[in-house]
C-alpha cells in the first residue's frame, strides 16, 4: 500500500474519529443544555401555577375581614349557633359568590364540627380538610390546593376567626381552579389540564386535544418536559405535581403547547447539521487527500527520479521547491542527480580521453604499419619477386640448355649414325672392292675365256655385242660409281673439317653426315645396281660364252673393253680404297664428336640438375614469402582495422 | 608424365609413363619426396614407358640419386628404350646408375 494511501487513511480515520467524539460531546452537551432548558421551562411552569394559584388565594384572602369582621357572625359562631351564624354568613357569602371571589364557604368550630357550609347538607359533620386542621393547630391563615369534600380539586385559604382575641374557629374560603387555568392559558398560551391519577383530564382549557393526543404522563409526583406527536403536530408537554398543603401530589397538573413550528426548526436544524457534518467530513477527507497528493508530488518526482538515475537517465526534473522534508529530500535527490550528471560527464570525458590515447595508438600502429609495409613488406616482396625471376631465370636456363641437349642429342645421333653409316659405307665399298677385284678376275677370265673362245666369239658375235652393250652400261655405272667416289672423298675432305670444329658446332657435321650416308646410299644401290648388272653381264658373258662361236668377231673388241674394264676396276679399287680410308678417318672423327657429345650431355644434365634444384629452393623460398607476406598483410588488416 | 608408385622389397619402384621433361620438375620432386621414408634400400625407376626424355629429366634423376645416397639407398633404372636408353648411354648413366634392362 503507497505511503499516501496509508497516511490518507490515516488522517481519515483521525477526523472520523474527532468528528465522532466532537458530536458525542456535542450531543452530551445538548442534552445537559436540554436538561436545563427542561428544568427552566418545568420551573417557569411551576412559577406560572403557583402564581396563578397565589393570585386566586390573593383574591380570597383579601375578602377574609368580611368574615373575620363580621360581629354578628362571629357572636353567632362563638355561640355555636348555626342558624345564627347561617343567618349572618349567607350575606358574606352571596356577595363574594357573586364576585366571583369564592364558590364555597365554610365555618368550622375548633373542634372541627362544620357550624356553617354555603353547600347544603354540610353543617354538623366534621371536617377532614387538611388546611382547617393546619389553621386550627397554629392559629393562622393557611392556604393552598386540595380536594374538596366533592373530591374536587379546590384553592382554598383557611383562617382563624377571633372574638375578642380568642379563637372561635376557622372559616374555610373554597375557589374552582377553572379560572386558575385559564389564566395560565392566558399567560402561556399553553392549553392547561388538571388530570387525575387515573390519567383523565378533570380540568381542561381543550378537552378535545387532550383527547387527539393523548399524552403519555410519567408517575404521579414526577415532573416531566417532552415533545409529544399528534397527527403531524408536535407539542410540548410540560407535566408538574400539583402538590396539597402536605406536600402530596394530588393531581398532574398538564400544559399543552403546539410547538410545531420550532419542532420542524430542530428537525431541519439536525438535519441540516447532519448534511454539514457529513459534508465537512467528504470535504476534509477530500482536503486530507488532495492535500497529500500535492504534498508528496515532489516525493513521486523525487522517487522517480531516483528509479530514472538508477536506470543512468539524468535527464529527469526533480522539483525541490516545497519547503519541507520533502522538499529537502528532493533537494537532495537533484544533488544525487547533478552528481550523476557530473558522473557522466565526467565518464565521457575519460571515454573521450581514452579514445583519444586510442586514436593516438591507433595511429602510431597505423604509422608503424605503414612504415612495416613500406620496409619490411617492399623486401619481402623484392625477395618473393626475385625468387620468382630466379624461378624464371632457372626455367628458362633449364629451357635453353635442353634446347642445346636436344641439340647435342641430335649431333649424338648424328654422329652415331654417321659412325653407323660410314661402317656401312666401309663395308659396302669393302664388298665393291671384292667385287671389283672378282669382276677384275672375271674380266682376265672372261679374257681368257674371250681369247679362248675366239671361233666361237665370232660366231656368237650378236650375242656378245649384247654383252659389249651390257659392258657399256657397267661403263656407265663404273662411270656413276666414279662419280660417287668423287664426290664422296669430298664430302669426307668436308666432313674432316667440320669434324675438327665439332666441340662447338655440330650442325654443320649433321649435314655433312647426312650427305655422307646419302652418299652411302647411293654408293649402295649403285653397287647394287653394278651387282645387277654383273649378273647381266655374268648370264649375258654365260650366254656369251654359249654363243662366244657366235660373237667372235666381237671378241677382239672385248677383249679390248675388257682390258679397259680392267683398268677401270683398277681404278675403282684405288678409288674405293681411298674411300675405305677416308670413311675410317670419318669415323674416327665421329667418334670423337661422340665423346664430346657426351661431355655435352653430362654438362647439360648436370646443369639441368642445378637448375631444377635452384628452382625446387626457390620454389621453397616463394612459399614462405608468400606466408610472410600473407601474414604481414593480416598483421597490417589487424593494426588498421584497430 | 604420369607415374605409379609401390613398395617392393627393401625399397620402393616407381613406374613412369610418357615424355619425361622439364616441365615434369614437380612430380619429380613428389616423387623424391617420398624417399623419406625409413628403411628405403633400393629405389627402382621403371623407364620401360617412357616415350622421351630431355636432360632436364635426367638431371632429376640425378638429384634423385644424390637424395637416395644421402639416404643411404641406390637407384636402379629399369627398362628405358629407344631414345631414352640412348640419351642415357650418351651421358654415361650406366656409370653413375645400375642401369637393368
Amino acid at each position: 500500500m503507497l505511503l499516501r494511501t496509508r497516511i490518507t487513511l490515516g488522517a481519515v480515520g483521525a477526523v472520523i474519529l474527532v468528528a465522532g467524539a466532537l458530536t458525542l460531546s456535542g450531543r452530551m452537551l445538548q442534552e445537559g443544555m436540554t436538561e436545563r432548558l427542561k428544568e427552566t421551562a418545568v420551573m417557569g411552569m411551576t412559577a406560572l401555577w403557583t402564581k396563578a394559584v397565589a393570585n386566586a388565594l390573593d383574591q380570597m384572602e383579601v375578602s377574609t375581614p368580611s368574615v373575620t369582621r363580621n360581629s354578628e357572625a362571629l357572636q353567632a359562631v362563638k355561640d355555636g349557633d348555626r342558624a345564627k351564624v347561617d343567618a349572618a354568613m349567607v350575606g358574606t357569602f352571596n356577595r363574594l359568590s357573586t364576585n366571583n371571589v369564592i364558590s364555597v364557604l365554610q365555618v368550622v368550630s375548633p373542634d372541627r364540627t362544620v357550624l356553617y357550609s354555603s353547600s347544603a347538607g354540610e353543617p354538623g359533620r366534621v371536617t377532614a380538610r387538611l388546611l382547617v386542621q393546619q389553621a386550627l393547630a397554629e392559629g393562622r391563615v393557611k392556604r393552598g390546593v386540595e380536594r374538596d369534600d366533592n373530591g374536587e380539586l379546590v384553592a382554598e385559604v383557611a383562617f382563624p376567626v377571633l372574638f375578642r382575641g380568642k379563637p372561635i374557629g376557622v372559616a374555610l374560603f373554597e375557589k374552582g381552579l377553572a379560572d386558575t387555568i385559564v389564566s395560565i392559558k392566558a399567560v402561556s398560551g399553553a392549553d392547561v389540564y388538571i388530570v387525575g391519577t387515573n390519567g383523565v383530564p378533570e380540568l381542561g382549557t381543550d378537552p378535545d386535544l387532550f383527547a387527539r393526543l393523548k399524552p403519555k404522563l410519567p408517575a404521579l409526583g414526577t415532573e416531566s418536559l417532552d415533545t409529544q406527536m399528534a397527527e403531524d403536530l408536535a407539542y410540548a408537554v410540560t407535566v408538574l405535581p400539583i402538590r396539597n398543603a402536605a406536600g402530596a401530589a394530588a393531581a398532574h397538573l398538564v400544559l399543552v403547547k403546539d410547538r410545531t413550528d420550532s419542532y420542524r426548526w430542530e428537525q431541519r436544524t439536525a438535519m441540516m447539521t447532519y448534511g454539514v457534518a457529513a459534508l465537512g467530513l467528504l470535504l476534509s477527507v477530500a482536503g486530507i487527500y488532495f492535500y497529500l497528493a500535492y504534498s508528496f508530488r515532489p516525493l513521486h518526482s523525487a522517487v522517480a527520479a531516483l528509479q530514472a538515475l538508477s536506470r543512468g537517465d539524468t535527464s529527469v526534473e526533480v522539483d525541490s521547491s516545497h519547503k519541507d522534508e520533502i522538499g529537502e529530500m528532493a533537494a537532495a535527490v537533484k544533488v544525487f542527480k547533478d552528481n550523476a550528471i557530473e558522473m557522466k560527464r565526467m565518464e565521457a570525458e575519460q571515454r573521450e580521453s581514452l579514445e583519444c590515447v586510442q586514436a593516438e595508438q591507433r595511429a602510431t600502429m597505423r604509422r608503424m604499419a605503414d612504415d612495416l609495409e613500406g620496409n619490411v613488406k617492399g623486401a619481402v616482396r623484392l625477395v618473393g619477386a626475385t625468387a620468382e625471376a630466379i624461378v624464371d631465370s632457372a626455367k628458362s636456363m633449364g629451357t635453353r640448355i635442353d634446347t642445346s641437349t636436344s641439340r647435342s642429342m641430335d649431333m649424338a645421333g648424328a654422329s652415331q649414325r654417321t659412325t653407323g653409316s660410314m661402317e656401312l659405307l666401309a663395308s659396302a665399298v669393302e664388298g665393291l672392292s671384292r667385287n671389283i677385284a672378282q669382276i677384275g678376275e672375271h674380266v682376265s677370265r672372261s679374257s681368257t675365256i674371250v681369247s679362248n673362245a675366239v671361233t666361237e666369239a665370232v660366231a656368237t658375235n650378236e650375242k656378245v655385242q649384247s654383252l659389249v652393250d651390257s659392258a657399256g652400261k657397267i661403263g656407265e655405272v663404273v662411270d656413276l660409281i666414279a662419280n660417287i667416289a668423287g664426290q664422296t672423298n669430298l664430302l669426307a675432305l668436308n666432313a674432316a673439317i667440320e669434324a675438327a670444329r665439332a666441340g662447338e658446332a655440330g650442325k654443320g657435321f649433321a649435314v655433312v653426315a647426312n650427305e655422307v650416308k646419302s652418299l652411302a646410299n647411293q654408293t649402295a644401290r649403285a653397287n647394287e645396281e653394278i651387282g645387277n648388272q654383273i649378273a647381266g653381264i655374268r648370264t649375258s658373258i654365260e650366254e656369251a660364252v654359249t654363243a662366244i662361236q657366235g660373237v667372235s668377231r666381237t671378241i677382239g673388241e672385248i677383249d679390248t673393253i675388257s682390258t679397259a674394264i680392267a683398268t677401270a676396276v683398277e681404278e675403282q679399287d684405288v678409288a674405293t680404297r681411298e674411300i675405305a680410308r677416308n670413311v675410317d678417318d670419318v669415323r674416327a672423327d665421329a667418334a670423337t664428336v661422340a665423346a664430346s657429345v657426351v661431355d655435352v650431355t653430362q654438362a647439360s644434365v648436370a646443369s639441368c640438375s642445378s637448375a631444377i634444384k635452384v628452382i625446387w629452393a626457390t620454389t621453397d623460398l616463394v612459399g614462405p614469402v608468400r606466408t610472410v607476406d600473407g601474414k604481414l598483410d593480416d598483421f597490417l588488416r589487424t593494426v588498421r582495422s584497430q | 608424365m604420369e607415374y605409379k608408385t609401390r613398395d617392393i622389397q627393401d625399397g620402393r619402384e616407381i613406374a613412369i609413363n610418357g615424355r619425361m621433361t622439364f616441365a615434369d620438375h614437380n612430380a619429380m620432386r613428389d616423387i623424391i619426396a617420398t624417399f623419406e621414408a625409413a628403411g628405403l634400400k633400393k629405389i627402382v625407376f621403371d623407364l620401360s614407358g617412357v616415350e622421351f626424355i630431355d636432360s632436364a629429366a635426367l638431371g632429376m634423376l640425378l638429384l634423385a640419386r644424390e637424395t637416395a645416397i644421402s639416404r643411404q639407398a641406390h637407384v636402379v633404372l629399369r627398362g628405358a628404350r629407344d631414345q631414352a636408353r640412348r640419351i642415357m648411354a650418351v651421358a654415361k648413366f650406366d656409370k653413375l646408375f645400375t642401369v637393368e634392362a
